[in-house]
């Protein structure tokens, strides 16, 4: 709809004498000139609505540079996601002490913890070796797919 | 009543039954995929649990996974919506074992309409007419028979199939030989099942389907019938209640067959029977869905009920307090879907980025949608990105606003169905209600004749 009102601009101008158009549309203002730029749509006289979308587009580049920084600083931890939503368990009963704490080290292979979900207790392996850094949810909390539950540092 | 429903859907109607949740202070659970992570269904429930990545095998349509978010919720229903889970018997009775309300019928149900011989059978039973043709097939020898008796063009079909898909037209005995393992072929990897049957061949037929609601007292009421003609292959694009083509005496009994049909399998909740009405007014059962559907909106406004609640109700085990007298067909409604689809390139989809919109607004307008400007469509699921619905005192005031509501409503970034909408609202033929399921079939072919 947007682009065949421009066509429509484009075939009026061309089929006329003036040399230039400029049309208001929903939220944007279009101006058509028929020397080259031939189509010029002009960030700088946009309406507000469309102001806050490149306040929007600004913000951006600064949560990439936060996510870079905080990338750099934990790039050689390791994050244990849990591969199912269900409840996590740090012990296999509660009367059992938890499979880890902060500062274990685990082998690949070892349960660290248990994410139960329909009945089912579900044993989470460390995929590498290394030593915990930190837990980040606590005991029979529920947790989402893909959520982290350990980040951990590998031992080479 | 319940105190807190998880939605095991997306998009729309994810967002249709948060709304009704709301209106009844009945608190919500969205699940999402990691490709929904943006979604609005995810905004507007009161809790979001991420179930899986994009796929919707490893999502929506992930049993272990919805019921372990209801778990971790304290949900005590779980609403299919539409499409996915809503009709698949064993998530009905994984869900009932696991301590939650299915608001959808028992598998038992689901399972008898699910399948087309025992469907076809169960509408026979309760006096509804169905299209002549056999019960399961068990060799060409007996399709050859069968056909030659109901005459061709014959329809082959999947037992178990739905959507379109796992059907096929023989003209002649020489196709019907040929036909016979393709299809059983087909339906064996499509669903799992290579059962087939034949029914005669229906051509220039109506879709013309009755809106049930059944509460689990054995009230069955009927909220009129609606009209889905214009379709492409088996997906429709523009719905209107009511239609055109039913009188009185034909509505009268399509409703009091459809009733028939609902008590004898004791149905419970929203149900929908399908018909194809030919140019005689003859009518035949195709299938009973057994979920809200896409359409049952226009049900809604012309007869001011709100189906999702009343289904959300029924399952909470309240009678319904709505008497068939007082449901009146009042004025017109029509809906026209939006969907992400380039409508001149084969409908090919356009999964892009919303760049704005606005969508119409005013007297009688109605939008069913969960899209906003800047949303990126996700590419693992359907295209639909909304409904459009009006609502006047006759048809010709309805497809007057429609025209209107769709010049007010636009959607920049993807390709969608509006333009081609438009041209559907200015096509005399369609104004004039002279249309039959392959309207619009013919009217893209006529388009592209002219390009």
């Amino acid at each position: 709809m947007w682009k065949d009102k421009i066509k429509e601009i484009i075939y009026m101008l061309e089929n006329s004498d003036i040399n230039e158009i400029e049309v208001r549309f929903w939220f944007k203002k279009i101006k058509v000139t028929k020397k080259p730029p031939i189509l010029n749509v002009d960030s700088s006289e946009l309406s507000s609505e469309s102001l806050n979308v490149t306040n929007l587009k600004k913000e951006e580049p600064v949560n990439q540079n936060i996510d870079k920084t905080e990338d750099t600083s934990s790039s050689n931890l390791i994050e244990i996601k849990s591969p199912m939503p269900g409840t996590f368990y740090s012990a296999p009963d509660p009367d059992s002490a938890s499979f880890v704490n902060v500062g274990d080290s685990v082998n690949a292979g070892d349960t660290i913890c248990i994410v139960e979900a329909m009945k089912i207790m579900n044993e989470i392996q460390a995929e590498e070796s290394g030593t915990i850094e930190s837990i980040l949810v606590d005991n029979s909390s529920p947790v989402e797919f893909d959520q982290v539950l350990f980040k951990l540092k590998p031992s080479n | 009543m319940f105190k807190k429903i998880l939605i095991a859907n997306r998009g729309e109607i994810a967002i249709r039954i948060i709304r009704a949740c709301n209106e009844m202070g009945i608190q919500t659970v969205a699940v999402y995929s990691k490709a929904d992570k943006n979604s609005l269904h995810v905004k507007f429930a009161d809790e979001a649990i991420c179930i899986g990545e994009g796929p919707a095998v490893d999502s929506y349509l992930n049993i272990p996974r919805i019921i372990a978010a209801g778990e971790i919720t304290n949900s005590d229903a779980i609403h299919p919506g539409y499409g996915f889970l809503a009709e698949n018997a064993n998530f009905s009775k994984i869900c009932k074992e696991n301590g939650f309300t299915f608001i959808g019928p028992d598998a038992e149900i689901i399972d008898l309409m699910g399948d087309k011989v025992n469907a076809r059978n169960a509408a026979k039973n309760a006096g509804v007419p169905i299209i002549p043709g056999s019960n399961t097939l068990s060799s060409s020898e007996e399709l050859l028979e069968i056909a030659e008796k109901i005459g061709y063009p014959v329809m082959l079909k999947a037992v178990a199939g739905g959507g379109g898909k796992g059907m096929r037209v023989v003209n002649n005995a020489n196709e019907a030989e040929k036909g016979f393992n393709i299809i059983q072929n087909e339906a064996g990897m499509a669903f799992n099942n290579s059962e087939i049957y034949v029914e005669k061949f229906v051509e220039n037929g109506r879709h013309i389907e009755v809106q049930i609601l059944s509460d689990k007292f054995g009230n069955h009421l009927h909220l009129g019938e609606r009209e889905c003609s214009i379709q492409r292959s088996n997906q429709k694009l523009i719905e209107e209640s009511p239609s055109l083509f039913v009188d009185d005496s034909l509505r009268n009994e399509l409703t009091s067959k459809s009733l028939q049909l609902a008590k004898n399998v004791n149905y419970v909740g929203a149900g929908t029977i399908e018909y194809l009405v030919d140019d005689k007014k003859n009518f035949y059962f195709i299938e009973m869905n057994t979920r809200i559907q896409v359409e049952h909106t226009v049900s809604e406004m012309v007869c001011m009920i709100d189906l999702v609640k009343e289904q959300i109700r029924t399952y909470a085990g309240i009678e319904l307090t709505i008497k068939q007298e007082s449901i009146i067909m009042g004025g017109h409604a029509i809906e026209c879907r939006i969907n992400a689809e380039d409508p001149f390139n084969d409908f090919i989809p356009s999964p892009k980025k919303i760049e704005s919109l606005n969508f119409a607004g005013g007297i009688g307008v109605r939008i069913d949608s969960f899209i906003y400007a800047g949303y990126q469509i996700p590419t693992n699921y359907d295209s639909m990105l909304g409904k459009l619905i009006v609502h006047s005192s006759s048809r010709e005031k309805a497809l007057i606003r429609m025209k209107r509501a769709l010049q007010e409503t636009f959607i920049e970034g993807p390709k969608t169905t509006l333009p081609l909408l438009e041209m559907i609202f200015e096509n005399k033929d369609f104004k004039n209600g002279n249309f039959d399921i392959n309207f619009l079939g013919k009217f893209l072919k006529n388009i592209k004749e002219k390009k």
